[in-house]
């Protein structure tokens, strides 16, 4: 069984007669870059700030890392909420050194972050000086200070350029090689299929969703297939039990898998076949497909 | 682990212009305020004036033991420029959400209500440090008495100083947690000290058992005015416990406040 970083047990918030989170069963498995996604208002944000300790839970429970809920086990996890808060009046380094007091982290260790974000030579600076990507690499930088085991991050690329939006992705998926676990809030479907491993889909504070990405491309998803040899690529697409649709178009041929088969798993017994494929992807749209399918399905 | 939070609370305010500069306001206007005293008794007895024909200059305000009430009553007023520190301190918290940050980083609520307070009372430790020190040397240069008992048989003003600040500047922080805006926290401490002068001296004449109920009248009178002693007028010259008891209340009705705010509502 896998090992979770976060349990969530029937965490509920409730303003008054809104019922913002209801009744929330969660758990997110370790090793994996966790997508939390959902339209506005569906609850993603009042979740992460009741596990963070911000928003005081009408209901449930949860636990880190197998070690309850208090603030202590929080200073081992790096979390940036919403936008990047810092003292605007304070430089890089001296914002830092606030979290290493708060996270009982030695302070050799802000050298170290800085220069992982490429922000070292701009230590000096006030934050208040600061581009909105640099703002948000030190908020990163300041998540990444007790060097943890879980990165929490909620919109790491609201209002950024589109260089701004290349480099946080970079620092991201470098920061899940480095085998953390991350979980993303996000409501950019295109960002969380390049990111995220696993995901879990929120609508009206409800979970509607739960499952790793690939799973859900590739039941029933589209597949776009090419090989030299195209023919024999047709015949065997045709002849495969993982395929449950095949259609030829031009020089290519679009798959529809049956449950349980992905990408991966065709093209090896393709490959076994002896059909190396010039091309296979999947239909770049199917993540956004897919969770308005899952939000229509609920709201039906 | 209290003496850690107010570091942290150091940390976060010491590149902060307004730290340097409301403190060194207050500073100076206790030591200038502290000084004047002396001087202006000099200058206006060269000017040939007198009460009754005595010399102003003989009047004993620098001398042990009244000089420990007569600084901390006049010290008291200054006490604006720190809590304005404190409310912007607070402030700033909200307009920057670093409130929020600090407790994802893993600072408990208990903890973040403790750093706003303790550091609310190194403050007024400060200032009644700053007191203790002024009253050593002025005393030490101008009193006609001396001797350890004498110095500091009235000595209990300098802590009651501590507890009436420390117990203002919870109520400054209490406004600024309400508010979340220092420009319009200051204005509203200023009016309401205002108003709350002009009630009380109305009230007063009608019904003086609530206008010394008046929260901020209660702190004040922690330390009553220590001057007409010299013009051979009854003075209270110590602390009451009634009046010490009624500021208590008030305090601890900022602190639930303080406490609530931090505690129960969501950030």
């Amino acid at each position: 069984m896998m090992e979770s970083v976060l349990k969530i047990n029937g965490l509920t918030k409730r303003y008054g007669r809104l019922t913002a989170v209801d009744s929330l069963n969660l758990e997110i498995p370790k090793g994996t870059v966790f997508g939390l996604l959902g339209p506005n208002g569906s609850g993603k944000s009042t979740t992460l700030g009741m596990v963070l300790g911000v928003v005081n839970p009408s209901g449930g429970s949860f636990e880190w890392l197998s070690q309850g809920s208090g603030h202590k086990v929080r200073r081992r996890i790096g979390a940036i909420i919403e936008n990047p808060s810092f003292y605007h009046y304070l430089t890089a380094y001296e914002n830092l050194r606030v979290v290493c007091r708060i996270k009982k982290v030695d302070i050799s260790r802000i050298e170290t972050v800085l220069k992982r974000v490429s922000l070292f030579e701009r230590k000096n600076d006030a934050f208040s000086t600061f581009s909105l990507g640099m703002k948000q690499r030190l908020a990163i930088a300041s998540a990444l200070l007790p060097d943890p085991e879980v990165m929490i991050l909620d919109e790491p690329t609201n209002g950024l350029d589109p260089e701004g939006i290349a480099e946080i992705r970079e620092l991201i998926q470098s920061l899940a090689e480095d085998g953390r676990t991350i979980v993303l809030a996000s409501h950019l479907l295109d960002e969380v299929q390049k990111i995220c491993s696993h995901f879990c889909v929120l609508n009206r504070g409800k979970k509607v969703y739960q499952g790793s990405v690939e799973e859900l491309l590739n039941s029933s998803a589209s597949l776009k297939l090419s090989a030299q040899n195209s023919n024999e690529l047709g015949r065997l697409l045709r002849e495969s039990a993982q395929v449950e649709q095949v259609l030829q178009v031009d020089s290519y041929f679009k798959v529809k898998l049956n449950q349980g088969a992905t990408s991966g798993t065709l093209n090896k017994e393709l490959i076994e076949s002896g059909i190396v494929l010039s091309e296979l992807a999947i239909d770049s749209n199917s993540l956004e497909k897919k969770f308005l399918e899952i939000l229509n399905t609920q709201a039906r | 682990m209290i003496w850690r939070l107010v570091q942290l609370e150091f940390l976060k305010l010491r590149g902060l212009r307004s730290l340097w500069v409301l403190l060194g306001l207050y500073v100076v206007a206790v030591v200038l305020i502290s000084l004047s005293g002396g001087v202006i008794l000099r200058s206006l007895s060269d000017m040939g004036v007198s009460y009754n024909g005595l010399d102003l200059t003989i009047l004993p305000i620098y001398d042990f033991d009244d000089i420990w009430q007569n600084l901390t009553w006049l010290g008291y007023f200054f006490k604006i420029f720190p809590a304005f520190l404190l409310v912007i301190s607070i402030s700033n918290e909200f307009s920057y959400r670093t409130h929020r940050q600090n407790i994802i980083d893993g600072l408990s609520r208990t903890e973040f209500f403790l750093s706003k307070t303790s550091f609310a009372l190194f403050l007024a430790l400060l200032s009644g440090g700053l007191i203790l020190i002024l009253g050593l040397v002025l005393g030490g240069l101008y009193s006609d008495v001396s001797g350890v008992d004498v110095i500091f048989s009235h000595f209990m003003f300098v802590p009651g100083h501590i507890l009436q600040v420390f117990l203002y500047f919870l109520w400054a922080i209490f406004l600024a947690l309400l508010i979340r805006k220092s420009g319009i926290t200051i204005v509203v401490i200023l009016l309401y000290t205002i108003f709350e002068f002009i009630g009380y001296l109305i009230l007063n004449e009608f019904y003086p058992l609530i206008a010394d109920w008046l929260p901020f009248q209660s702190i004040y009178a922690i330390i009553q005015f220590p001057y007409f002693r010299y013009v051979f007028l009854e003075t209270q010259t110590y602390m009451a416990f009634t009046d010490v008891y009624k500021a208590l209340v008030w305090g601890g009705i900022a602190l639930y406040g303080i406490y609530y705010q931090l505690i129960k509502r969501d950030f």
